[in-house]
C-alpha cells in the first residue's frame, strides 16, 4: 500500500513530523503538503497523481479545515474521498463538530507514531474513526 | 459628649428632680388612665369654677364638658398649654378685679383666704406640669406663705378651704397619677413610635437604595470577574495549546530518534531518550490537567458522548497500563470485574481518564499489599471500586483531595502531579451524572468509588 496523501498544515514542526512519520517510519512515498489553504481547490486539482486521502488541519488560513472539507464535498471528483481532520484538541470537544461537518475521521495531534499508521489505514478503508487514540 | 460630663446646674438638677416621675406610683391601664384623667379634670375645673365665681351647676356642666374634650382629644403639650392658660386666666382675672378692691394690707390674709382655692390652683398647675414632687414643692411653699401671715388662724378656719383643698389635692393626685404614668406616657410613646416608624421607614428606603446600589456594584464586579474568568480560561486554553505544540514536537522527534528512524542508537542513548520522552509526557499530562481544570471552572467542558463505550475494554486497557506503575513494588493487582458489562452512553476518553486516575493513584500510593479493581452493574449504574492498602487519607485531608491544586501530605511527598487529577475526575464523573467519592482509614488503605449511569437521558440529549 502506497497511498497518495495530501496534508494541509501551517505548523512547520507538524509538517516535519508528518514527513518523517510517513516517509521514514511508514516508508510511504506519495506525500504532498500544503502550508496554507490559499487557492485550495485549484491546487488540489493540479496535483498529480491525485490524492487518495486528505488530512486537514483545522486552524489553517485563509480557509479553515471545515471550509476546505465543504469545497471537497461540493466537488464531483472529491465527493467521496476520505478526509480526516487533525485536531490538537486534547479531548473530544471538537469531535462532535467534526463529525457533523462530514469528516470521515479525526486524528489527534500530535501525531503519534504508534497509532497513526493504523488510523490512516482505517480511514483509507472507509472506516469512520472517531476515537482519538493516544 | 464632653459637655454631658459637666456637673448640671442647680436649676437643672432641681428641674430633673421635680420632673422625674416617682417610680413608686403603680401603672394603670390606659383605659383607666383616661377615665381617671377625665374625671379628675372635670372635677378640678368645675370645683375651681364654682369656688371662684360661686356659680351654679351650669358652669359645672360646661366646665365638665370642656374638661372631657380636653382630656380626650389633646396631646400632652397642647393639654399643658391649655391648662396653663385656663389656670392663669382663673388666677389673673379675679386677681385683677379684686386687687382694685383690696381695702388695706391688714385684710390681706382675709383676702387671700377668701380665695383659698387659688392655693389649690398652683397645685393643679404643678400636677399638670410637674410631678408629686412638684406638688409637694409648690404646696409647701404656699402653705408656708399662709402660715407666716399674721392672721393665720383666720385663714385656716375660713369656710371650706381645707375641705376644698383636700378634694382638689386628692383629685390632683389622681390626675397626676394618671397623667404621668399612663395616659401621657402613652401619648409620648405614640409620638416616639411615630418618630421611630418614620426613622424606620427612612432607614428602609435608605436600605433599599443601598441594596440597589450594592447590587449594581456587585453586578459590575460580577461581570468584571466573569470577564476576567473568561479571559483567564481563554488564556489558559491558548497557553496550553501553545505549550503543547512544541512539547509534542520534542516528544515526537525524540521518539523518532529512539525508534531508530534517524539511524542506529546505542542502548545508553535509548535509555536517556526514553527519559526525555517520559518527562515530556509527564509535562504534557500536567498541561492537559491545567487545561481541563480551566475548562471545568469556566463551564466550557463539553463531553463527546457515544453510545458504544465498552467499560470492560476500558478497564482492561487501564489494568494493562498499570504494569509500569507497579514495577519494583510487591503489590498484587486483584480484579473482580463483571464480564460483559453493558455498553455505556458516555465520553469514552473522559471515562478512561476518570478510571485511570483512580487506579493509577491507588498504584502510586500503595507500597505493599494489593490494589483491587471491582466493577459491577447495579440498577443501570456502573459501580467501579478501587481498593488499596496504601497509607490512607487522614480525615483532615479529606477535603484537600477534591480541591484544585491541593495535595495531601502523602501526595506532596510523592512529588508528582498537579493536585488536579481528583478534582477533574470528580467533575468529569458529575458531568456524566455520576459520582466519585472515597472511604479511607489511615494505615488501612483507601477505597475509591466511581458511580456512572450506564444510559442517561441527559447524556443522550448531548449526542
Amino acid at each position: 500500500m502506497n497511498p497518495v496523501i495530501l496534508y494541509v498544515e501551517d505548523d512547520l514542526e507538524n509538517r516535519e513530523i508528518m514527513q518523517i512519520l510517513v516517509k521514514d517510519v511508514m516508508g510511504l512515498t506519495e506525500l504532498t503538503i500544503f502550508e496554507d489553504s490559499k487557492d485550495f481547490m485549484q491546487r488540489v486539482e493540479a496535483l498529480s497523481p491525485q490524492p487518495e486521502v486528505i488530512l486537514l488541519d483545522i486552524h489553517v488560513l485563509p480557509h479553515t479545515g471545515f471550509e476546505m472539507l465543504k469545497m471537497l464535498r461540493n466537488h464531483d471528483t472529491y465527493r467521496e474521498i476520505p478526509v480526516a481532520a487533525l485536531t490538537a484538541s486534547v479531548m473530544n470537544e471538537e469531535v462532535k463538530q467534526l463529525k457533523e461537518a462530514g469528516f470521515d475521521g479525526v486524528i489527534a495531534k500530535p501525531l503519534d507514531m504508534d497509532s497513526f499508521p493504523e488510523m490512516l489505514q482505517r480511514i483509507m478503508q472507509g472506516e469512520n474513526v472517531w476515537h482519538i487514540i493516544g | 459628649m464632653a459637655a454631658a460630663t459637666a456637673p448640671d446646674s442647680f436649676v437643672k438638677q432641681l428641674d430633673n428632680w421635680i420632673l422625674s416621675p416617682s417610680s413608686s406610683i403603680p401603672e394603670l391601664e390606659r383605659r383607666d388612665a383616661r377615665l381617671v384623667t377625665s374625671l379628675a379634670f372635670v372635677l378640678v375645673i368645675s370645683f375651681s369654677l364654682r369656688m371662684l365665681f360661686e356659680s351654679t351647676l351650669d358652669i359645672v356642666v360646661v366646665g365638665s364638658f370642656i374638661a372631657m374634650i380636653i382630656s380626650y382629644t389633646l396631646s400632652r403639650t397642647t393639654y399643658r398649654k391649655l391648662a396653663a392658660g385656663i389656670i392663669i386666666a382663673l388666677l389673673i382675672i379675679p386677681s385683677l378685679s379684686n386687687l382694685l378692691a383690696i381695702p388695706d394690707s391688714s385684710n390681706l390674709a382675709d383676702w387671700v383666704s377668701g380665695r383659698a382655692v387659688w392655693l389649690a390652683l398652683p397645685m393643679v398647675l404643678g400636677s399638670i406640669f410637674f410631678s408629686w414632687r412638684g406638688i409637694l414643692v409648690i404646696g409647701i411653699g404656699l402653705f408656708a406663705t399662709i402660715a407666716l401671715m399674721p392672721n393665720f388662724n383666720d385663714a385656716l378656719i375660713f369656710n371650706d378651704m381645707i375641705g376644698s383643698m383636700a378634694i382638689i389635692g386628692i383629685l390632683t393626685a389622681l390626675l397626676v397619677l394618671a397623667q404621668r404614668h399612663r395616659f401621657f406616657v402613652e401619648e409620648d410613646r405614640r409620638a416616639e413610635l411615630i418618630t421611630a416608624n418614620k426613622a424606620l421607614e427612612d432607614a428602609r428606603n435608605n436600605l433599599e437604595k443601598r441594596v440597589d446600589e450594592r447590587t449594581a456594584e456587585l453586578n459590575v464586579a460580577l461581570q468584571a470577574a466573569q470577564h476576567a474568568d473568561q479571559v483567564k480560561s481563554a488564556f489558559l486554553a491558548s497557553m496550553s495549546h501553545e505549550l503543547r505544540t512544541p512539547l509534542n514536537s520534542v516528544i515526537n522527534f525524540t521518539k523518532f530518534v529512539v525508534k531508530g528512524v534517524m539511524g542506529p542508537v546505542t542502548e545508553r542513548q535509548t535509555d536517556t531518550l526514553n527519559k526525555v520522552i517520559a518527562s515530556g509526557q509527564h509535562l504534557l499530562s500536567l498541561i492537559n490537567d491545567v487545561l481541563d481544570m480551566s475548562k471545568i471552572e469556566s463551564g466550557s467542558l463539553n463531553l463527546f458522548i457515544e453510545d458504544d463505550v465498552n467499560p470492560n475494554e476500558i478497564l482492561q486497557t487501564i489494568i494493562d497500563s498499570t504494569d509500569s506503575l507497579l514495577i519494583d513494588k510487591e503489590i498484587e493487582l486483584k480484579r473482580d470485574i463483571q464480564t460483559e458489562l453493558p455498553m455505556m452512553l458516555a465520553d469514552r476518553k473522559r471515562i478512561t481518564q476518570i478510571l485511570l486516575n483512580v487506579v493509577s493513584n491507588a498504584c502510586k500510593f500503595t507500597e505493599e499489599g494489593f490494589v483491587k479493581v471491582s466493577a459491577h452493574l447495579e440498577n443501570n449504574t456502573l459501580l467501579v471500586t478501587v481498593q488499596d492498602t496504601g497509607p490512607g487519607i487522614a480525615p483532615e485531608d479529606k477535603d484537600a483531595v477534591f480541591t484544585s491544586f491541593k495535595q495531601t501530605d502523602t501526595g506532596l511527598r510523592q512529588g508528582e502531579g498537579t493536585g488536579l487529577g481528583m478534582p477533574i475526575s470528580r467533575n468529569l464523573a458529575e458531568a456524566h451524572g455520576g459520582k466519585l467519592w472515597f472511604e479511607s482509614e489511615v494505615g488501612q488503605g483507601t477505597t475509591f468509588y466511581v458511580e456512572l449511569p450506564v444510559k442517561s437521558d441527559v447524556l443522550k440529549a448531548m449526542m
